[in-house]
């Protein structure tokens, strides 16, 4: 999409008479890692029947003052390919770890730092969910985070939230640092 | 002075672009774009990958429709921006003049829109085909939630209505044919002056070959020619009689006249039919009528041998004319059916196909 067309649209979209700010936040994560769950979970949602997800859905989340459209893309190896379509003017990276799946933890390491690279993530805020607390393998947060070498993501603020997207537990912990986020960047 | 002036400008501005949404230049490549692309788009809460392709399309579309335009009318960028950040934008669109706009920077609204669009489209083609057929075809009830039980049963009903209605009219026919097996000896009289019903119909073909709502009158004659040869050498005569003079005056009588015989709901179904189906239609109904001609001549010259036979041999009763005269408005009203039923059968077969094609470019 050309700035042209941002620009003209943009213009129009103001007519809509939306008094909150929009947006854009991506959720990714490898198939599993409970992506939807976490979405329906941010939208109060009923959670007990999921099944993968095959394209993507979309929520909005109202949160201080603003709407946050969260986009939450299939994470099947055969779909991750297409992530990259649904990056361009993201807001905020939410990625998902399925905390008990210590087999795949390289893995989603390799696709997150891969997701990184991307240009239209460049400075964008990471989110790091260590999903699925209340399974007893589940590995801590911190135990992820240096899995993940998230020491090493210099160009960017980032957080890692132990939470469980069937509980609830830590999800308004991940949010909130969301907020924070946003308030600080509109100074 | 000059913010009036402003003002002015900008509510050119604005109401030239409502304009523009609210013309085809806009609104036809935007309806034909969401016809055409609409039908991946159900109403399930997941969205498809593919939809954000087809989103992405719809974008470029609505910039370059909208880019276009300010070039045409000679405002740029600056000058629209100001005028649609201003006040007046608000008071001078409405959210249904501005939504099609409005979708191309909100997937959702987006979706929404295509998934109604798909039902519209889906609803329209139910009901062409009800107003086709009568009736839905097997494919589009079999297996389907949308028809109720008792639709089902309806259905039923008129399968076994057609059925008994063809069933009398094989009875009726056989009848007939007995009767004119007695009544020959005087036929070929009959047949040249048999008056009315048979050649105004006849001159119909002749006179208005292909206009739509009469299609399917003039076949009948022709139709029922080839199930039973022996009275209808009546309007195999006639035919050649209606095309050797080619009566052009006698048209617009002749229409009267066939929608007399073959009455009212014969010619008031096919009329949407016919008029859908377009030029291909009357071309191939051209062949086949020549394939019938060839044949029914053929019928003919061998009939012409058995009158003559029949002639030296019966003697008939005066009251078989009167009757003769009666009998093919009531016959024609069973072709008719008869005819509607084969209509049918053939588009079912169509609609199999189409939703069949249709179903494999879905899985694939």
């Amino acid at each position: 999409m050309g700035d042209a067309q941002k620009g003209l649209l943009s213009v129009i979209q103001k007519l809509k008479g939306a008094p909150e700010q929009e947006l854009r936040i991506v959720l990714l994560g490898l198939d599993n890692a409970g992506k939807t769950t976490l979405l329906k979970c941010l939208a109060s949602e009923e959670v007990s029947t999921i099944t993968p997800t095959q394209g993507f859905n979309i929520k909005s989340v109202h949160s201080h003052g603003f709407k946050l459209n969260v986009w939450d893309i299939g994470g099947q190896r055969s779909i991750r390919p297409y992530w990259r379509k649904y990056l361009g003017s993201t807001d905020l990276l939410i990625y998902v770890i399925d905390s008990a799946d210590q087999k795949r933890f390289e893995e989603t390491g390799q696709e997150l730092a891969e997701l990184t690279e991307d240009d239209s993530l460049t400075g964008v805020p990471l989110l790091v969910f260590a999903n699925k607390q209340d399974l007893v393998t589940a590995a801590p947060a911190a135990e992820i985070a240096e899995g993940l070498s998230l020491h090493t993501y210099r160009d960017r603020e980032w957080q890692i939230q132990a939470c469980s997207a069937l509980s609830g537990e830590g999800v308004q912990d991940g949010m909130n640092w969301i907020s924070s986020q946003i308030m600080n960047r509109k100074k | 002075m000059a913010a009036e002036e402003e003002e002015g400008d900008v509510e050119w501005v604005v109401d030239t672009i409502a304009g523009f949404l609210q013309g085809p230049a806009w609104s036809i490549p935007i309806l034909e774009f969401m016809e055409q692309k609409c039908e991946v788009f159900d109403d399930e809460e997941e969205s498809k990958l593919s939809y954000t392709e087809i989103y992405q399309e719809y974008q470029a579309l609505v910039e370059r429709l909208l880019e276009d335009h300010l070039k045409e009318v000679g405002i740029n960028e600056e000058k629209f921006q100001e005028a649609f950040s201003s006040p007046l934008a608000k008071t001078h669109t409405s959210q249904a003049i501005l939504q099609t706009v409005l979708a191309a920077e909100d997937f959702r609204l987006f979706k929404t829109m295509m998934v109604q669009k798909n039902i519209e489209m889906q609803l329209q083609a139910i009901r062409i085909i009800k107003e086709r057929n009568g009736v839905l075809p097997d494919c589009l009830t079999e297996g389907s939630d949308v028809f109720s039980e008792i639709e089902q049963e309806e259905m039923k009903i008129l399968r076994e209505v057609l059925r008994k209605s063809k069933e009398e009219y094989e009875i009726e026919q056989d009848r007939k044919r007995t009767e004119e097996a007695r009544g020959k000896v005087k036929s070929a009289d009959v047949t040249c002056s048999s008056p009315g019903d048979s050649r105004a119909t006849v001159q119909l073909k002749g006179s208005t070959e292909g206009a739509d709502p009469a299609q399917e009158a003039p076949k009948t004659p022709l139709e029922g020619s080839r199930k039973s040869g022996r009275e209808d050498l009546k309007p195999v005569r006639a035919f050649h009689k209606g095309t050797g003079s080619s009566a052009q005056p006698a048209g617009a009588r002749g229409t009267e006249d066939a929608r007399k015989t073959a009455p009212g709901k014969g010619s008031a179904n096919t009329a949407p039919k016919t008029g859908l189906k377009g030029p291909n239609f009357s071309e191939l109904e051209e062949q086949e009528l020549k394939q019938r001609e060839d044949y029914l001549k053929k019928k003919r010259d061998l009939l012409m041998a058995t009158k003559k036979e029949s002639r030296n041999n019966v003697l008939v009763p005066p009251t078989t004319e009167q009757k003769k005269e009666e009998s093919p408005p009531k016959e024609e009203m069973s072709e008719e059916k008869q005819k509607l039923l084969q209509k049918r059968k053939m588009l079912a077969e169509k609609l199999k196909e189409e939703v069949i094609n249709k179903r494999m470019l879905e899985t694939h």
